[in-house]
């Protein structure tokens, strides 16, 4: 019997019977729904776990950090030397010659204030390699990245301007100025002292850009030029006479020695390729004595959690599967005892034992395969519903933009296609073979 | 048929004991019985006679208790299940009583459904279905469901059915059993025209007397025993029955 006209026997025996057919594919619609809509909250949780990591910062980048470094100080005279560590340009170049490693960017942070008018502002300054900033991709909501060439040009955290007050105000934070850092004079003292009456003349930031919004890493900072911020520095505390020992031990603030090694920087940043290599580099820099964080450690542990839910939704989700499998199970029986007497019949005018156990094999698969089809259309209806329930009641402004729940991709729709038709065919098996074993002679026992 | 022709079905030392609870009931005790090649055959016996039962062994569809049955020289008591289907498939063709037709199924359906099993493409089964559809009379009918048709009319669709795959053996149990006798005359009539164009051997199972006018072997049983094998001239039967037959009915 070949399988065209096997398939169109199945189909018209369904259909024959139609009643039972659409209540059993009615039961693997709402089973196949069940897990889908299930595992598809699992998916919107993991994708909304994916959102808010990006909100923290690129799952691309490890940080690193040197925190060794206090147990040797510079001019520690036992500085054994060999291992130990430390952020500066030549291990930007070691780091960056390792395998995925698309660039090494290091920052020095100084704690500095800035002026504009009568309010002042504390602000972190962060000294740069400009060029390499350029290829972090930071977002910017208005302006251009800073250049060497111009005249202290800065990149403003989006924050940095709503932390201006006036010191001589009773409330100084209680009514925040508005300051336009393009257009108002910002000054820059590169010096976190606090000057009684006058306070030095300071340096006039040219600022180009301002960060985007939706990026809270850089929120706060200013980024200048490491050699501009570095000279800018050192004619300050020459002028001034101060040296506050801002800037650590021995960056910009001291001039080291030729063949001394600092910390030039404090952190650095180091940005994979791919967020599968993350690991792999973040080890390298591990063994070579630093602390290296990446978010892919958050990234794991969030992703073991979400599987886990998932687990426990889509169990729900294949209870309900299970009962429409058994409700296959129940109509193939019932459907074999209907037809015992064709079945009979068939047999006698020669039907082979297999095409018996095709045919029923088929039409529960069928019933399975029907009753898939109608579920996934039916769990995007539901994901559909939910996600605009959802995004209606919390509104889709905001940094985290709209909100997703449920998340049906193209796999996990053609996996619970594959997956309801599967089970048909289990459920259809045990009636298939009873088929076959049905006695032929019952056929022409006439009553 | 008195040329000597070569036996189809060879049956030796036949018993069939049904076990009902504790008790032995003997439906066949000790048959043997050559049919030959191209033989209508015809088992005569009242209900209770064990007719069916030899039927049904010669079918393959109950397994003797003793004794062989062979056709075309193979044992068929002894074919697993599997074989068994096969054989028929290729071999036999069944007439039943109560026609068994599927209902959802038209005329020619059903007399296609043998060949749907041999895996026959569908254009050249539809014309191969027709073409015996035309012989049981009833060509303009091939749409017609059997719930549309007269008893006589879904008999010959049976007919039509049993022949379709040119098996070489035809069983047909009571065929005329649900008709009257004139339709019973003519399904007979069928039968035989079509068993012996192409020299297809029909065993027939049945009760009526009349029946077995048609056959060129009568097997009398009673009780599980035969009693008698009364053998014909062909050209007896040909010259009593079908020949007036044919000058009352067919040419009107």
């Amino acid at each position: 019997m070949n399988s065209i006209d096997l398939a169109l026997m199945g189909i018209k025996n369904l259909l024959r019977r139609k009643a039972r057919t659409i209540l059993t594919v009615l039961g693997v619609v709402i089973g196949t729904a069940a897990i889908v809509v299930m595992v598809s909250l699992g998916l919107g949780m993991n994708k909304a776990f994916e959102q808010q990591l990006e909100e923290y910062g690129s799952l691309t980048m490890i940080d690193i950090y040197n925190y060794r470094m206090y147990e040797a100080m510079p001019g520690d005279s036992s500085g054994t030397g060999t291992d130990q560590v430390y952020l500066d340009d030549e291990t930007i170049s070691m780091i960056e010659s390792m395998d995925h490693v698309d660039f090494a960017i290091g920052f020095k942070r100084f704690d500095s204030k800035i002026y504009a008018g009568k309010y002042e502002n504390y602000s972190n300054v962060k000294a740069v390699d400009l060029s390499k900033l350029a290829l972090m991709n930071i977002k910017l909501s208005q302006g251009v990245m800073p250049s060497v060439e111009g005249q202290y040009e800065a990149l403003f955290g989006f924050q940095v301007a709503q932390n201006f007050y006036d010191p001589q105000s009773r409330n100084p934070y209680g009514n925040p100025p508005q300051i336009n850092i393009f257009e108002d004079k910002i000054e820059l003292l590169p010096s976190s002292q606090y000057y009684e009456g006058r306070r030095p003349r300071g340096y006039i930031l040219n600022p180009t850009g301002v960060t985007s919004e939706t990026d809270w890493t850089y929120a706060w900072d200013i980024f200048m030029d490491y050699e501009t911020f570095e000279k800018l520095k050192a004619d300050f505390d020459r002028k001034n006479k101060t040296d506050d020992g801002n800037g650590g031990n021995g960056g910009a603030g001291r001039k080291p020695k030729s063949n001394e090694k600092v910390n030039k920087y404090d952190e650095m940043k180091v940005s994979v390729d791919n967020v599968k290599n993350v690991q792999e580099v973040q080890d390298q820099i591990k063994a070579m004595g630093f602390e290296a964080y990446s978010l892919t450690d958050a990234l794991e542990n969030m992703k073991k959690t979400s599987a886990m839910i998932q687990a426990i939704l889509g169990g729900i989700g294949a209870v309900s599967l299970f009962i429409a499998a058994i409700g296959i199970t129940n109509t193939m029986v019932m459907s074999i005892y209907e037809r015992t007497k064709e079945i009979g019949v068939m047999k006698v005018i020669g039907a082979q034992l297999k095409d018996i156990k095709r045919l029923f094999l088929f039409e529960a698969a069928m019933l399975g395969f029907f009753g898939g089809i109608l579920g996934i259309a039916f769990s995007y209806g539901v994901s559909f519903i939910i996600n605009s329930v959802i995004s209606g009641m919390s509104g889709d402004t905001g940094y985290y933009g709209p909100q997703i729940l449920s998340y049906i991709p193209a796999w996990l729709a053609l996996l619970g296609l594959g997956f309801s038709t599967i089970i048909g065919l289990i459920a259809g098996y045990y009636p298939a073979v009873r088929a076959t074993k049905l006695s032929a002679l019952e056929a022409i026992r006439t009553e | 048929m008195s040329n000597p022709k070569e036996v189809i079905i060879e049956i030796k030392d036949l018993r069939k004991v049904y076990k009902i609870g504790t008790e032995k009931v003997v439906a066949l005790n000790k048959i043997d019985l050559n049919i030959h090649k191209g033989e209508i055959c015809c088992v005569l016996g009242t209900s209770g006679s064990g007719k069916s039962t030899l039927l049904n062994m010669m079918a393959g569809l109950e397994k003797p208790s003793r004794g062989t049955i062979q056709i075309k020289g193979e044992a068929i008591e002894k074919m697993s299940e599997k074989r068994l289907a096969k054989f028929r498939q290729k071999n036999i063709g069944f007439i039943f009583q109560s026609y068994n037709l599927m209902t959802a199924l038209t005329a020619l359906e059903n007399v296609a459904m043998p060949l749907i099993f041999r895996g026959t493409p569908r254009i050249l089964r539809e014309k191969i279905a027709l073409k015996h559809l035309e012989m049981v009379g009833l060509k303009d009918r091939y749409k017609h469901r059997p719930t549309q048709m007269s008893g006589g009319q879904q008999q010959r669709v049976g007919i039509a059915r049993a022949f379709v795959g040119a098996p070489e053996i035809i069983f047909a149990d009571e065929p005329t059993g649900n008709l009257d006798t004139k339709t019973s005359i003519e399904i007979m009539h069928i039968m035989w025209k079509m068993a012996r164009e192409k020299e297809q051997t029909i065993v027939i199972v049945t009760h009526d007397p009349e029946v077995a006018l048609y056959a060129d072997k009568v097997i009398h049983i009673r009780d599980g025993d035969i009693q008698s094998i009364e053998n014909r001239e062909e050209d007896d039967v040909m010259e009593k029955y079908i020949k007036p037959y044919e000058e009352t009915y067919v040419k009107i």
